[in-house]
């Protein structure tokens, strides 16, 4: 019998990483001999069982594609279980799901990368395909915000970035904090501050929904258009293919049809 | 009816109410529903006789929340549901103007309401402006409940598991009792899941068990959870049992006093201990 | 194709015995009042009603509560999915706006990105033997929906009542086998169609109502109602769901359980924030669902007209009535061309 999709195939945890006080990095290798061919933006469903299944962007592919990682907030139920597994145990995968960030048609072009906190999770591929690709694309700005200093992640990432001289790298926290030297301010104010000019650039945002607002207004005052400014949409998930019904904006599924949309593609009040 | 209109057109000229809840009979079907009265509208269409069944009260914090005054036209078990929401401070008094009319019963599917039969008063406990005649009534019997209490365990369970079985998980029980307003319903907190989702008898009986509970003392038998249950689920035998039960302990009948604080969100030194025997010292 | 066969109403519980050796046939039975679908056994009353019952289709392909994998509670990983079930399967008495719904669920769960298998094989199990309307009831109005009451269209095999015997008609292969029956006799003349009337919920195009997302008539048509669950759940095209496990003695299952975009939890995500807070906002899910976004998505409505919601609801409150509302306001904005009013920003 062909395979019930919404039935989950098991995974190994190979790798835990504890990235900031409530997030912690799992890479994930499927028991079967599966490959995860994940474009950057999307995404997978995790499961551990007896207690449901979440979406979580895939977050880096080995270049094999043997293993993949993930990024878990510790938000209600299943992510405090998974912040509970260790390496060798087993979980659940279905996926990957969703379109993806259009990077062939951004080829030539610079790149501007916002993200807050978590949000940072389904934009790391992007930063890792331009970096395996670095003469396709022009200039690479990172703008990477975070609560505090403790909530900072990648942190092996951001050092290699800011060493990179072809990376433009502003990582900010929301407000002043004892022991931090480098920028404060919330992503939105930082974008303002710096400028950003249009130009023949692309904008990818992503992070919590407020900033993800924000961010978008300052981009439009510095007369940005919205066809160059991408995000990646967040709302319930359970069945990650369009068949549950509840993510949707307006008739598009999110899970479907996204989760990466460019601002032109999507009506106002999704964000 | 023409007293009760009289009052609402004065209510409206004076700018003492911006809207009134009340019931309207729909010229075309010529069904009763609650409908929301503006300023000269559609009042001819106001009615209140034995089909004005529904419980308004429940609407009440949706309306207060977009218009400063809200009149509210109130049976007597609407008005002991009001008193529990005032006890509650979940509506703010000052907001509402409280029409209360003599209630001579309602009818259910044609037969008089199960809840009237126990019902302790015809006027709200909280009026502005009373309609109509009061009439004291006799104190409780709760006869079903009895029936219940005679039955074995065994006997119970039977009984309710036939239609805790049947329990669709619509929730319309919960969403129109004007007591059930938590932000998250236990039925739907996801972290610690205290009932599955699923309709099954299991995950059924928790949720009516801990609805029921979480109405004792609070409840004031307005008996819309029962009215509006697709599948017919007795739910005022519960809630009746405990009301029951909180009478018996504490003397008191929830919502007759807009004053007095639900017995089980209070510790009195007279409280009845009936575990440890006695009374608290 | 094949001709109409006769079947007297007296031989019906042979007739129906005889397919029951071979199938499983599922009959429509009256318990307390209300009507129910289950597996025909002789020594039970059944009839066929005359129109639409209060309980959908839906359940019978797309259960309540759907187990699609086991495990076994004290292991880190066992999750096997169920098998899905194969036996050959009769459901007879559906009507036209029953089969609508079904098409519009093969939409949904048979599009070739992503099927669902356990679906698909209830889908495959059955045969459909759909009965022609022969009146329209209260709530009715699948006129208005494109549909018409004694059409067979969708259906393996249709019958009518007509007087003391049915007529059965075989519309596709599979039907036929169902015709081979020895209590059916062949006659030439087909069941009367009839000229129906036009229902009284008419309704505006999908991409009017897109327009109305952010007109503030939502609040308005959302004042009374419960947001409760049961229209959706009575509703046969309304299929939303949700993935949960679910223990019991040490044996677990993975389910899918009916959900619906009336009730708050639907999208309230971690943490709290919720994308349909309001109930004006949930309202206007569920409308723009049946009558545009449906649309969009699979170029089909998916308001069969059947108006089992009106049937259910604790309120009697008319969904058709809401579209048909909503549609006349469609039609005074664009005759008063100023086409502004208020808006209304809440979610
Ligand atoms: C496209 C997409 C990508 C995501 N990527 C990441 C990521 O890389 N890292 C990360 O930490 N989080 C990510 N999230 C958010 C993550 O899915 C939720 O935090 C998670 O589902 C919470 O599950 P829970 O069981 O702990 O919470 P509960 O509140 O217990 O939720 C119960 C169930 O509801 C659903 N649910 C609840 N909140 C959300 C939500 N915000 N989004 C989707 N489904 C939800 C899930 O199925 C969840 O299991 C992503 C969400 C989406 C939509
Ligand atoms: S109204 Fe009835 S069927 Fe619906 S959840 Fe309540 S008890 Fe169950
Ligand atoms: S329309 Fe009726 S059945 Fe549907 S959610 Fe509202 S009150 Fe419940
Ligand atoms: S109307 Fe609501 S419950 Fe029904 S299918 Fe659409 S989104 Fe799901
Ligand atoms: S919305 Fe109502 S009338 Fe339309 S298909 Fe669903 S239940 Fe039937
Ligand atoms: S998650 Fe089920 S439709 Fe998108």
């Amino acid at each position: 019998m062909a395979t019930i999709e919404l039935v989950p195939e098991p995974a190994m945890i190979k790798k835990v990483i504890q990235e900031s006080r409530d997030v912690k990095s799992y890479v994930l290798k499927l028991d079967k001999s599966r490959k995860i061919a994940a474009r950057p933006g999307q995404f997978v469903e995790v499961s551990v069982q007896g207690f449901g299944e979440a979406t979580f962007a895939v977050t880096r592919t080995s270049k094999d594609g043997s293993d993949f990682t993930i990024s878990v907030k510790r938000m209600g139920h299943l992510t405090k279980m998974l912040h509970r597994a260790v390496r060798g145990d087993m979980v659940g995968v279905r996926g990957p799901y969703g379109n993806s960030f259009p990077v062939d048609a951004w080829k030539g072009k610079d790149i501007v990368i916002i993200g807050g906190g978590i949000g940072l999770a389904p934009l790391r591929p992007i930063i890792d395909h331009i970096l395996q690709h670095r003469e396709d694309y022009g200039k690479l700005e990172i703008i990477f915000g975070a609560r505090t200093p403790e909530d900072i992640l990648y942190k092996e990432d951001l050092g290699i970035w800011e060493n990179d001289e072809t990376i433009q790298l502003h990582t900010t926290i929301d407000v002043p904090f004892e022991g931090w030297n480098g920028r404060v301010g919330v992503v939105p104010v930082v974008v303002k501050d710096l400028a950003l000019k249009p130009d023949s650039r692309v904008a990818v945002v992503c992070g919590p929904p407020i900033m993800i607002k924000f961010t978008v207004a300052a981009l439009r005052e510095l007369k940005w258009s919205d066809d160059r400014i991408y995000t990646t949409l967040e709302m319930k998930m359970q069945c990650g293919i369009g068949q549950c019904g509840r993510c949707n904006i307006g008739e598009k599924f999110i899970c479907k049809d996204g989760p990466v949309f460019s601002l032109d593609q999507i009506p106002e009040h999704a964000l | 009816m023409k007293a009760m209109r009289k009052k609402i057109k004065e209510l409206f000229a004076n700018g003492d109410v911006d809207v009134v809840l009340g019931y309207r009979e729909d010229p075309a079907s010529g069904e009763v529903k609650a409908s929301v009265f503006k300023k000269d509208e559609m009042l001819e269409d106001m009615v209140f006789d034995e089909r004005c069944v529904q419980n308004l009260v429940n609407y009440l914090p949706t309306l207060v929340a977009r218009y400063s005054k809200v009149g509210i036209v109130l049976k007597g078990c609407d008005g002991r549901s009001l008193a529990t929401q005032l006890v509650e401070h979940r509506i703010n008094k000052n907001q509402i103007v409280a029409l209360g009319v003599g209630c001579e019963g309602v009818k259910v599917g044609g037969k008089d309401a199960d809840k009237c039969e126990d019902c302790p008063t015809s006027m709200s406990p909280v009026t502005d402006h009373e309609i109509g005649d009061k009439k004291q009534k006799k104190d409780p019997v709760f006869s079903k409940v009895e029936e219940i209490e005679k039955m074995s365990p065994a006997e119970r369970w039977k009984f309710f598991a036939e239609y805790f079985e049947r329990c669709e998980r619509c929730y319309a029980c919960r969403q129109i009792c004007p007591s059930c307003y938590c932000e998250i319903c236990v039925a739907d907190q996801q972290e610690p899941k205290w009932i599955e989702p699923s309709a099954k008898l299991s995950a059924n009986t928790m949720w009516h068990l801990i609805r029921a509970y979480h109405l004792a003392g609070r409840c004031a038998d307005c008996g819309e959870c029962e009215r509006v249950c697709p599948q017919e689920i007795p739910m005022r035998l519960m809630n009746n049992a405990l009301e029951k039960a909180v009478h018996e302990l504490f003397g008191v009948r929830p919502g007759m006093d807009p004053e007095e604080l639900p017995p089980l969100v209070v510790l009195s030194k007279e409280d009845p201990d009936t575990i440890m025997g006695g009374k608290h010292e | 194709m094949s001709k109409w066969h006769k079947l007297k109403r007296t031989d019906l519980k042979d007739f129906l015995s005889r397919l029951a050796e071979k199938w499983e046939v599922w009959v429509p039975y009256r318990v307390d009042g209300k009507w129910e679908f289950g597996i025909y056994a002789p020594d039970r009353e059944m009839d066929f009603p005359e129109s639409v019952i209060h309980v959908s289709m839906k359940n019978l392909f797309f259960p309540k509560r759907r187990p699609i994998a086991k495990y076994e509670e004290d292991s880190k990983w066992s999750m096997q999915p169920v098998a899905a079930d194969d036996k050959p399967r009769i459901v007879m008495g559906l009507h036209p706006c029953d089969v609508a719904g079904i098409e519009y669920m093969d939409k949904v769960f048979l599009n070739s990105e992503h099927k669902d298998v356990l679906y698909e094989s209830e889908r495959k199990r059955t045969v459909l033997v759909g009965m022609l309307c022969s009146e329209m009831a209260d709530n009715c109005h699948c006129t208005d929906r494109g549909l018409t009451p004694d059409s067979a269209s969708g259906m393996d095999v249709a019958f009518a009542k007509v007087d003391d015997y049915y007529l059965f008609k075989g519309m596709t292969d599979r039907g036929k086998e169902i015709m081979q029956s020895e209590y059916l006799k062949a006659v030439g003349d087909a069941p009367e169609k009839r000229k129906w009337p036009a229902g009284k919920y008419a309704i505006a195009s999908p991409e009017e109502f897109m327009d109305m997302y952010d007109d503030k008539i939502w609040h308005e048509l959302s004042d009374i109602c419960l947001t409760c669950g049961i229209c959706t759940y009575a509703c046969p095209t309304c299929v939303c769901f949700l993935v949960t496990d679910e223990k019991f003695k040490g044996k677990g299952e993975r389910v899918t359980v009916w959900d619906s975009c009336q009730l708050q939890s639907y999208s309230r995500m971690a943490g709290g924030h919720n994308t349909r807070k309001t109930p004006a906002s949930r309202v206007r899910n569920r409308t723009l669902d049946k009558f545009a976004y449906s649309h969009l998505r699979y170029g089909q409505i998916s308001c069969t007209g059947c108006g089992r919601c009106v049937m259910v609801c604790p309120l009697k409150r008319s969904f058709p009535q809401l579209g048909a509302r909503l549609s006349e306001r469609i039609r005074d904005k664009k005759k008063s061309k100023a086409g502004t009013g208020a808006r209304s920003k809440e979610d």
